[in-house]
């Protein structure tokens, strides 16, 4: 199990972290990105519902989910 | 910047490489950063693509699978639910393959030579990373409805269920173990050990998903009882339940690994901890949440899983094998403490973690006597008993509380608390415990090799091993000769043939790459004697031959068994780093205790007598 095997020449030795980085960068892209939309979020405020009529997700304002109506499916 | 480059860049100057070529220690390479980036990118595209273009509309592939989940095995709860579960459980079983293969491979080969010598990252890797995506699946696709009571406010539009969240944090605080660790092998050097800190994350992290799973099925569970329609089968819903626990009582077990393949760097009281630990949790948790046969079941979907890996990363893959612990006897415990505790969760946790303390070490440790490379002896006897009780009561009463929270009957908040903050002392107490080392000073052993054979590339050869003074071991929990790192594994009980007189019963390896040592544990004592080291240039090591003949101190092991480890590193430094992992891990058990107590309060069982059309079934499960 050389890892040299037809390596090319000059190359320094590598490192397993360089194995994992396509996996743990987007896992930290995509956690950032989340918590960005949710940080956006907060910080509108508690402007007054202005979706277009169609949407169904239309919640009711600016609630952080304290569950005492029933499920948000009409 | 080049703390380890030094070396590093002086071996890489050197003539061309020849095949016994030194392995690095610790750089970075600048080559395969190209390859990388571009597998980054084109993830995190897709990632994003994928997410972006389901919350608009655009794209329908999602809504797709989740409806085509919804049916099968997954019926009964909404697509947010039943499409995440089979992605987390392939990426589990992927993970938990590469992890023993890995653990195996260190243990034959010694470190990481580079990334891609080392194949059995990759399923890690992709198994971690697929963990991460089911949660995400989960977060990502309620569209227009709430996804159960105890969802998660995204935006205004956009909520999440708990669950979800809380399996990609899971996912991510195990990825976040990948980073961390090249940072700490900078600065401490590779630690050849699974008990690192930045490896526990790595493991922690994909033992504790099954936690959020189980918050996940049960906040499915509730929401498709709610808005009618399909209804799950309750040997469907028995089978997944008694999945998920078993799959909890494997994560948990991984942190046994070294004692599974005979190399622990510890002392072996921390073996019957962990093992009543972890069947403390997860098997009263079986019984309380799947109903009867729980606990044997769940220990049977182990064994299948467990023992499949073992058999695959063993026979198959030609690498070592790893011993898998009973837990038989502790299921049966729970089952027969629960004839007269099933109704009362509390009590059964404590008093089936005694019993899994008492009467199960006893059956772990006959079992450790034919299973076990290092079986148990009576040295540990007094004190495995006292820590195994700890962690199973610890264990049992975690258990009973994550089955009450997922069937929405936890006690009052103080006491759940309590109960939960005290486990996590007395746990901590007991590793502690159990990390209070003795190096004998003084002591030392003499050599004597007999029957050598071969020559410098393929030296073998018996040993005979007389400490003094004689009296330096007395009933040990073991004296073993054990080589590792030279493409194999040489462990085995030393025979005992007189006053502190000892023999091989097998050639030991003295040759190539091997790394072999007498290792000596008794009581808190816990010590080696090198007997033959290869050079090591790249962290600037020299070969320790075995002559015939040789006498050496008794001494610490770390160094033998860490050779890479840097002996110079301020003390302040260890203790922030730990201090950064620590945190870390505690935000991701206390996370999950949350996300426990927030379904059981939003979710609650349905009072006896009240008939509320949206009735859980789970409640007519648990007898």
């Amino acid at each position: 199990m050389t890892p040299w095997a037809g390596a090319d020449a000059g190359a320094l030795a590598t490192h397993p972290l360089i194995t994992a980085v396509p996996f743990f960068v987007p896992t930290f892209i995509v956690a950032a990105v989340i918590a960005v939309v949710v940080w956006r979020d907060r910080h509108r405020g508690d402007d007054p519902a202005d979706e277009p009529g169609g949407t169904p997700a239309a919640g009711a304002g600016a609630d952080t989910g304290t569950g005492g109506g029933g499920p948000g499916g009409h | 910047m080049a703390v380890a480059g030094g070396a590093l860049g002086d071996a890489s100057r050197l003539a061309p490489r020849a095949p016994e070529e030194a392995k690095p220690a610790g750089g970075a390479a600048l080559d395969q950063i190209l390859i990388a980036s571009g597998g980054a990118a084109a993830l995190t595209a897709a990632l994003l693509l994928l997410g972006w273009g389901h919350r608009t509309g655009r794209i329908t592939l999602l809504t797709r699978l989740a409806a085509l989940s919804e049916r099968g095995p997954g019926r009964g709860m909404p697509g947010w639910a039943a499409l995440p579960s089979p992605v987390a459980l392939v990426s589990l079983l992927v993970a938990l393959l590469g992890m023993y293969w890995d653990i195996s491979l260190h243990i034959s080969h010694g470190r990481d030579e580079g990334p891609l010598a080392n194949l059995a990252h990759y399923p890690i890797l992709i198994g971690l990373f697929g963990i991460f995506t089911a949660g995400v699946l989960a977060v990502v696709l309620p569209r227009g409805e709430r996804p159960g009571r105890a969802c998660v406010r995204i935006t205004r539009d956009w909520h999440a269920p708990a669950g979800g969240v809380l399996l990609a944090g899971a996912g991510f605080y195990a990825l976040l173990g990948f980073p961390l660790d090249d940072v700490w092998h900078r600065i401490f050097g590779q630690d050849v050990t699974l008990w690192g800190p930045t490896h526990l994350m790595l493991i922690g992290g994909a033992g504790l998903s099954l936690v959020a799973m189980m918050i996940l099925e049960r906040e499915g569970r509730a929401a498709g009882a709610e808005r009618g329609g399909a209804v799950s089968a309750p040997r469907a819903r028995y089978v997944r339940r008694v999945m998920l626990c078993g799959g909890l009582l494997i994560g948990l077990s991984v942190f046994q690994a070294e004692y599974d393949f005979g190399v622990p760097q510890f002392r072996l009281v921390h073996q019957p901890l962990l093992i009543a630990l972890a069947a403390g949790c997860a098997l009263v948790a079986a019984r309380l949440w799947c109903g009867r046969g729980g606990a044997v079941l769940a220990v049977v979907f182990y064994m299948l899983v467990r023992g499949g890996v073992s058999v695959l990363v063993g026979p198959v893959i030609g690498e070592l094998w790893a011993s898998v612990p009973l837990y038989f006897a502790e299921a049966v415990l729970v089952e027969v403490a629960a004839l007269a505790l099933a109704r009362r969760p509390l009590a059964l946790g404590a008093v089936a973690g005694a019993l899994i303390g008492t009467a199960g070490f006893a059956a772990e440790y006959a079992w450790t006597q034919v299973a076990f490379r290092l079986p148990w002896t009576p040295d540990i006897a007094a004190e495995g008993v006292l820590m195994a009780v700890a962690g199973g009561v610890a264990g049992g009463l975690c258990g009973a509380l994550l089955a009450e929270g997922l069937q929405g009957r936890l006690p009052r908040a103080a006491i759940a608390r309590t109960l939960f903050g005290g486990a996590v002392l007395a746990v901590s107490a007991a590793v502690a415990n159990g990390l209070v080392i003795t190096v004998p000073d003084g002591p030392s052993a003499t050599v004597t090799l007999t029957g050598v054979r071969g020559d410098a590339a393929s030296r073998t050869a018996h040993a005979r091993v007389a400490f003094s003074p004689a009296g330096t071991v007395d009933g040990p929990a073991w004296v073993a000769m054990t080589g590792w790192q030279g493409e194999g594994l040489h462990v085995e009980s030393l025979i005992h043939e007189g006053d502190g007189v000892y023999r091989t019963r097998e050639p030991i390896p003295l040759h190539g790459q091997w790394k072999t040592l007498i290792r000596v544990h008794d009581g808190r004592a816990l010590a080696g004697v090198p007997v033959y080291l290869p050079a090591d240039p790249a962290i600037g090591a020299k070969e320790l031959p075995a002559p015939e003949r040789f006498t050496r101190a008794v001494q610490s092991e770390r160094s033998i068994l860490q050779r890479e480890l840097k002996s110079d590193v301020p003390g302040w430094l260890w203790l922030l780093c730990s201090s950064v992992v620590l945190l870390c891990t505690l935000a991701l058990v206390v996370s999950l205790g949350w996300g426990t107590a927030r379904i059981a309060r939003r979710i609650p069982a349905p009072v006896p007598g009240a008939a509320p059309a949206d009735a859980d079934e789970t409640v007519k499960a648990a007898p």
